[in-house]
């Protein structure tokens, strides 16, 4: 989610953008702390790079990190996409909600 | 920050937390982040920013704790590390409870009353009653009492006691009296005392600077040595290193320490010694032999250190029979005083104790009952959140069957629910510690003053201990009940998702409501503890004291041998002082007396009648001995029963006078007048008094002390040194103690002011423990019953939207809404009837345990039984109320429905 979002943001991925963008996507608040774990692990894991931008009066002081993909996350994010459509093959169908399934429980 | 738009800077401790916490790369890019989205937000209220960015700081602080966490559990090999796995149960626990913050802040708050009330009361406990004496080897000292606990002893006795004993490795006497040191304008007066050679050396103390008496110090002619107090190094002599060799001009104004001397200080003591006063300041050798004549100048602690070897009951023994043998041996060389000095139980009674008993006295009962009665709450607040939890697990049961089915042992799973509850418990004991943080100092200053190491009490580490040891039990025990219950219904039936079944069996809800039955016991007997408590302090405070306090203000004082020599100096001034207090403005009255009442003090004297010839071995009565001026009855408004008071004109030169109380009059003269009666007293010598007024009695000690026989003789013909000056005011007394104070000083700058204040709160002094105990255990109770009826609320209310769907088919069919209500009423009132039941067997057996401490309440009053059961019942009913009606409210269609 974290990687297709800095996809999204292009050239302004950093994080408060790459927050929101996910928050504006998926309609729910995503915890900060969590975030940046994740994009330490993705880059460490070799997904990200990332590279500092000059410090600025707003940011009292402290540069943006500017984070991009690696072409090596790119196929990995391709991969996955694969992968889960082969997953929901047959069950399209039934994910469109209707009248019988909610309600009751 | 230097953007001049900005109002306000992000909250400063959350900026600095994060930078310290944080790894340093991540706290550049985060806080960078988290500034600027905070620059943007300008123009909201500075609450709500400051709000918001707080809580970002939160979620980056525990975020990157529990990335720290799971670094350590990463690699989950599964029982490869049991540490590992208790944090990854640590980590499922928090996420577990943060799921449910109802549940979660209801379990803490519960615990936390539990845990602080029990912390708070623990860290008196410890500071008075557990954390060792600083004597080495302290349980081997023993007081030893001649007569009876309490019961000083003389001279001479120690001496016939010491002689040839083998018990005790060293044996020595020490006794206090009140000092006042020269220094500048005023004297100070402190409390001094008088000790025998081998006193520091038995102790086993050492002297934090310089030495401590030796010997020779004692000798006559020897110069003056002085050790004084870890306080007096403090205060007088800023703790000053070089203060060995300082001077000391101390005046003495009673007993072994009489007159003006020079002393020098020897060493310092280490504090906490009390030794024999809490307040004790100087320790000065005793080298007045005067008393030695006399067989019965009691004043006198005796202190032991054990043999090795010698058990405390053989030195009893033994020292009972070196009482006897004294009596024996010293009989014939006073034969006229012999029955007085030695009743014909001489020996019998001879008690040893300990010095931890001696220090704690009476508190010690009462802390241990208030510790018990915190412990009990701790036990129902457990009992609560193992209800809670109860109901809780009823509901988890899928999610462990689903754990079980993925292949989590039973033990892996208990221990989940068990680390949970202890986690609750953790959480709950860091805010209860915030709680008795916060209430000790009110514990505290509600605890007499004269309480061992009262300022000492705190929550040191002794305290945290035990507040985590208590933490560790309240999780174990409130979590274990759920626990095993959930386990054993663990069965792959529970897998169905949806937790549409989640019902709790017929079993759980026998289980919770025998808990709230318990909970529902144990509220009654603290209830009942504390109603006994109350009542007895409510009966204690109607108790007369023979006078009338109101307004009465009580000044000390001590006039100085130097400047008045002569018993016609000391009359003298007595006359001016209360003369020129009466005369000051708002003083309706003025006198003066030798011990005033409640100060803890009096003299015992036998008493010789006139024309009486005793019978050989008879005893003769012993009275308490006053001295009190013309004015003192009418100041204190003690009533004259017969004849006259004190007049000015009773002089030295005048037939000397007496008043008797009327409890003498009809123990020494029954059944007859005694005015005109001569009586004398060993403090009169030879001289006869004639009895010329009764008065009413009054009660010197206690409001709770037997009337005892007493006699007053006019200060004008026996002038004494110290005493206190008794004036009635018509303004509320404590402000006109300054002008009391000035007019004193006026009248002679050199005549110390020992102390000063009203009789009304001598009297609430005297009854300080009854009232901090009574006034406690209300407090607890008060908790126990709330806690108690939130128990039954909880699993009424947890059994009635269990039976939801009962109650709907019972509405469908016809069941009027006000017969549901009175059967779940029913329902709960019977588990409150079961826990009345249990609680009233369980008070009338442990109300005996409380008899010593009450004060004419029957410790088994069936009406104040009948009446807070009752009153526990109306609670218990209330709390019945809220989930009933929500049962005959319930809709029935809605509640078929949702089945």
């Amino acid at each position: 989610m974290a990687m297709l979002a800095i996809l999204r943001c292009g050239d302004q991925a950093y994080g408060l953008t790459i927050r929101r963008e996910i928050e504006r996507q998926t309609e729910r608040p995503v915890s900060r702390g969590a975030l940046y774990i994740t994009l330490e692990r993705l880059e460490k894991k070799g997904y990200l790079r990332s590279r500092l931008d000059d410090p600025s009066p707003q940011r009292s002081g402290r540069p943006r990190r500017y984070y991009e993909l690696e072409p090596f996350a790119l196929q990995a994010l391709g991969a996955q996409r694969q992968a889960l459509l082969r997953m929901w093959e047959g069950f399209e169908a039934q994910l469109t909600p209707g009248p019988g399934g909610e309600g009751k429980a | 920050m230097e953007d001049p738009r900005n109002a306000m800077g992000p909250p400063r401790l959350a900026r600095l937390l994060l930078t310290r916490l944080l790894p340093r790369r991540r706290a550049e890019e985060a806080v960078g982040d988290l500034d600027e989205e905070f620059s943007q937000r300008q123009g909201r209220s500075r609450a709500s920013l400051r709000f918001w960015y707080w809580g970002g700081a939160a979620s980056l602080l525990v975020h990157s704790l529990a990335a720290r966490l799971g670094r350590i559990s990463l690699p989950r090999l599964p029982g490869a590390n049991p540490m590992r796995n208790i944090l990854l149960d640590l980590r499922q626990a928090l996420r577990a409870l943060r799921k449910r913050p109802l549940f979660f802040s209801a379990a803490v708050l519960t615990l936390a009353l539990g845990i602080g009330a029990n912390s708070a009361v623990f860290s008196v406990v410890e500071a008075v009653l557990l954390r060792p004496l600083p004597f080495a080897d302290s349980d081997r000292l023993r007081l030893i009492w001649l007569q009876r606990p309490g019961q000083l002893a003389s001279q001479l006795e120690f001496e016939g006691i010491q002689e040839g004993q083998r018990g005790f490795e060293a044996l020595a006497y020490y006794s206090g009296w009140e000092l006042s040191l020269e220094s500048g304008e005023e004297p100070a007066v402190l409390s001094g005392a008088a000790v025998s050679a081998r006193f520091f050396e038995l102790l086993g103390v050492s002297p934090l600077t310089g030495r401590f008496l030796a010997p020779s110090d004692a000798h006559p002619g020897a110069p003056g040595a002085a050790v004084i107090s870890h306080r007096l190094w403090q205060q007088r002599f800023g703790g000053d290193p070089a203060v060995v060799g300082r001077r000391l001009l101390v005046n003495g104004q009673g007993g072994q320490l009489e007159g003006q001397r020079p002393y020098a200080v020897v060493g310092v003591m280490p504090p906490d010694l009390r030794l024999p006063f809490q307040k004790t300041d100087l320790w000065l050798p005793i080298w007045s032999d005067s008393s030695r004549s006399t067989f019965d100048a009691r004043f006198w602690w005796v202190i032991g250190r054990l043999s090795d070897g010698v058990s405390p009951s053989a030195a009893r023994e033994e020292m009972a029979s070196q009482a006897r043998r004294l009596k024996r041996d010293r009989s014939p060389l006073l034969p006229s005083q012999r029955s007085d000095f030695f009743p014909a139980d001489y020996g019998d009674g001879v008690e040893l104790s300990t010095l931890r008993e001696h220090f704690s006295g009476a508190v010690r009962s009462r802390l241990l009952t208030l510790w018990a009665a915190v412990a009990f709450v701790l036990l129902i607040a457990c009992v609560n959140v193992a209800n809670l939890q109860l109901s809780r697990a009823a509901l988890r049961r899928p999610e462990f069957a689903m754990r079980g089915a993925l292949g989590a042992g039973k033990g892996r799973l208990l221990r989940l629910m068990l680390i949970e509850s202890v986690t609750l418990a953790a959480v709950g004991s860091a805010v209860g510690l915030a709680l008795a943080w916060a209430s000790l100092r009110i514990l505290v200053s509600g605890l007499p003053p004269e309480t061992y190491r009262v300022e000492t009490i705190g929550l040191n580490p002794a305290v945290l201990a035990f507040t985590l040891a208590a933490a560790v039990l309240a999780g174990i025990a409130s979590g274990l009940t759920p626990a095993l219950r959930l386990l054993r219904g663990g069965d792959s039936g529970d897998l169905r998702l949806g937790g549409r079944d989640a019902s709790k069996g017929r079993s759980a809800v026998r289980v919770s409501r025998l808990l709230a039955a318990g909970e529902t016991a144990l509220a009654l007997t603290l209830v009942i503890g504390a109603g006994l408590m109350l009542q007895s302090f409510w009966r204690l405070t109607r108790v007369d004291p023979g006078f009338d306090p109101s307004g009465v203000v009580e000044m000390r004082v001590a006039i100085p041998s130097q400047r008045y020599s002569t018993p016609a100096e000391v009359a003298d001034f007595v006359r001016r002082g209360r003369e020129g207090l009466a005369a000051l403005p708002g003083v309706e009255a003025a006198g003066a007396v030798h011990i005033a009442p409640f100060t803890g003090y009096h003299w015992g004297n036998p008493l010789d009648v006139e024309g009486r010839v005793r019978r050989p071995g008879d005893r003769r009565p012993v009275v308490n001995w006053q001295l009190a001026s013309a004015g003192y009855f009418r100041t204190l408004g003690i009533a004259l029963k017969q004849g006259r008071l004190f007049q000015s004109g009773d002089s030295a030169d005048s037939q000397p006078v007496a008043i008797v109380s009327e409890t003498m009059a009809r123990r020494i003269w029954p059944g007859a007048s005694p005015l005109g009666q001569r009586i004398r007293t060993r403090f009169s010598g030879q001289t006869w008094s004639t009895v010329v007024g009764v008065v009413g009695d009054v009660r010197h000690h206690g409001l709770d002390e037997q009337m005892h026989p007493e006699m007053y003789r006019p200060l004008s013909q026996a002038p004494f040194r110290n005493l206190s000056f008794m004036v009635r005011t018509d303004a509320a007394a404590p402000a006109s103690i300054p002008a009391l104070r000035e007019r004193m000083r006026l009248l002679d700058p050199r005549v110390p002011v020992r102390s000063i204040g009203t009789l009304e709160s001598s009297i609430a002094d005297s009854i300080g423990q009854e009232r901090l105990s009574s006034r406690l255990s209300a407090v607890f109770a008060f908790l126990a019953s709330a806690l108690g009826a939130i128990g039954i609320y909880g699993v009424l209310a947890d059994s009635v939207s269990l039976r939801r769907r009962e109650m709907g088919v019972r509405l469908a069919l016809g069941a009027r809404p006000a017969r549901l209500l009175a059967m779940v009423v029913r329902q709960g009132m019977i588990t409150a009837a079961w826990g009345v039941a249990l609680g009233l067997g369980a008070s009338i057996w442990l109300s005996r345990f409380l008899s010593s401490q009450l004060f004419e309440v029957n410790p088994a009053d069936p009406a104040l039984f009948a009446l807070l059961s009752a009153a526990l019942l109306g609670v218990a009913a209330l709390a019945c109320c809220i989930p009933a009606r929500r049962a005959a409210r319930t809709d029935p269609l809605e509640a078929l429905r949702a089945e």
